[in-house]
């Protein structure tokens, strides 16, 4: 499998935590030129009807940069949820809800992973009691059968299939995985390994965010 | 002062110790062996025979003075998580609003995810005929008798005795602000000079609860303000800077 080494990198991360003063947690994440803010509230009061005795209540709103929310929307809600739902000790906050809204900014390639890290930054931020954190990449291949890791839009252009994988961070095991277009198996776990090594460096920023958030405390004391 | 000092583990002087590190969920604590006894404050749970974090912030603890008893534990760890969320925990002071009146009881929303009922009956000289006279929108300040995950939490505005020990209606004035709760755990620190400082120039009083919201009441609206604005700004401030700060205000204050 011809794999380019400079395909194999991610593009440039950021986040400011806390930019919002109503939420109980919240983010700016972007990767490379997809941005997106992400907003926590929780734990919070619940809607009668949506309430669960055994654990927290969790809602995701995702709404595209412009226009109305559609199906596109909905499907990378559904993942989100279960995401979240999984990664957080919901058991801790019964009768609770766990409110997650995300509002893309700029849609520049990884859409879906952009918007996964920034949930969990946010989490983070909201201080929610978690089991794992989560990290999401996505790899393209093209039709010579090159992988990239984390295109932009431009340079996925070529590309014949997208896949979008979320690992945790105890064990590094698949969370979630989206696939669009063909795979074929060597294809798949060439990708699957070069998303998996892209979530590190992620892990490593996410551990460096919280370093930067607590730097003053650990100077104070 | 009628603020209550909290003796709970957060704000029982934490002398730094050399471990004291930044952790994010899902890391593992070495440093607590699976075979010693120890209390795992917040932020912290056991997975098997191993412990393992489960908020992001900065690992900290303290050792216990030893035991003759086999089974004592040696120290307490915990993780100083910041957070606006409140969640009720029991015997924590809190400042709450009253919502509305229902039955005996009032609701009071004190931050959490849902409203705190607090008894007509729980306050100080209170009987099944002379009731408290509190309206909804009056600030209480309560301490938390009940405050379980699958229950209402539960407040009461006396002491073990019948006493009412600063609690009650908050009335005459003042100024209520919110506060992130790793604020208020500093400004309880018996470490933090804050209001000692703020104290020795200013006359003030001051109800702090652990929900993150601060009630002051000064002599004029103006020195309410500034007081409200050096709580707030004190957050990443040590004491150092925290006595200069009080300097600086207390001339404005006065006009210099």
């Amino acid at each position: 499998m011809p794999v380019k080494d400079k395909a194999l990198e991610l593009r440039p991360l950021f986040a400011q935590l806390g930019l919002l003063g109503h939420t109980d947690g919240s983010v700016m994440f972007s990767l490379g030129q997809t941005a997106v803010i992400c907003g926590v509230y929780g734990p919070a009061e619940v809607k009668p009807h949506k309430e669960r005795l055994e654990g927290a209540t969790v809602e995701i709103s995702l709404r595209p940069p412009s226009g109305p929310t559609g199906l596109q929307e909905k499907a990378k809600e559904a993942v989100l949820k279960g995401l979240v739902e999984s990664s957080i000790l919901g058991s801790l906050h019964p009768r609770t809800s766990v409110f997650v809204s995300l509002q893309p900014l700029d849609m520049d390639g990884g859409e879906l992973a952009a918007a996964v890290n920034a949930t969990c930054l946010a989490l983070m931020d909201c201080s929610i009691s978690m089991r794992c954190l989560f990290a999401s990449v996505e790899v393209t291949r093209t039709e010579d059968g090159i992988i990239l890791l984390d295109p932009s839009q431009k340079q996925a252009t070529k590309a014949v299939a997208k896949a979008t994988f979320v690992f945790e961070s105890v064990n590094q095991d698949v969370l979630a995985s989206h696939l669009e277009g063909r795979w074929s198996e060597k294809a798949f776990q060439a990708g699957l390994q070069a998303a998996l090594d892209g979530s590190k460096a992620i892990f490593q920023f996410y551990r460096e965010t919280v370093k930067r958030k607590f730097s003053k405390e650990l100077m104070m004391k | 002062m009628p603020a209550e000092m909290e003796l709970d583990p957060d704000n029982v002087s934490a002398k730094s110790s050399p471990s004291a590190r930044v952790v994010i969920p899902g890391d593992p604590v070495p440093e607590i062996p699976p075979s010693d006894v120890v209390i795992l404050g917040p932020g912290l749970r056991r997975e098997g025979p191993h412990a393992i974090v489960t908020r992001p912030g900065v690992l900290r603890h303290k050792p216990l003075p030893s035991s003759a008893e086999k089974l004592a534990p040696k120290a307490i760890y915990w993780v100083d998580t910041h957070a606006k969320r409140y969640v009720a925990a029991r015997g924590e002071h809190v400042i709450g609003v009253i919502l509305a009146k229902a039955g005996d009881t009032f609701r009071v929303d004190i931050g959490t995810s849902e409203p705190a009922s607090l008894s007509f009956m729980a306050f100080e000289g209170a009987t099944k005929k002379n009731r408290p006279n509190a309206l909804p929108g009056d600030v209480v300040y309560a301490k938390l008798l009940v405050a379980s995950r699958d229950m209402e939490p539960e407040l009461v505005c006396v002491d073990a005795y019948g006493k009412k020990a600063g609690m009650g209606v908050l009335s005459g004035g003042g100024f209520v602000f919110t506060t992130p709760l790793h604020v208020i755990r500093k400004l309880l620190s018996p470490d933090c000079v804050l209001l000692k400082t703020l104290g020795d120039s200013i006359p003030f009083e001051i109800a702090v609860g652990m929900n993150g919201r601060i009630w002051v009441r000064c002599k004029s609206v103006k020195e309410t303000i500034s007081l409200a604005n050096a709580i707030s700004v004190a957050e990443y401030m040590n004491n150092d800077e925290i006595k200069a700060m009080s300097a600086k205000l207390v001339n404005a204050l006065a006009g210099f």
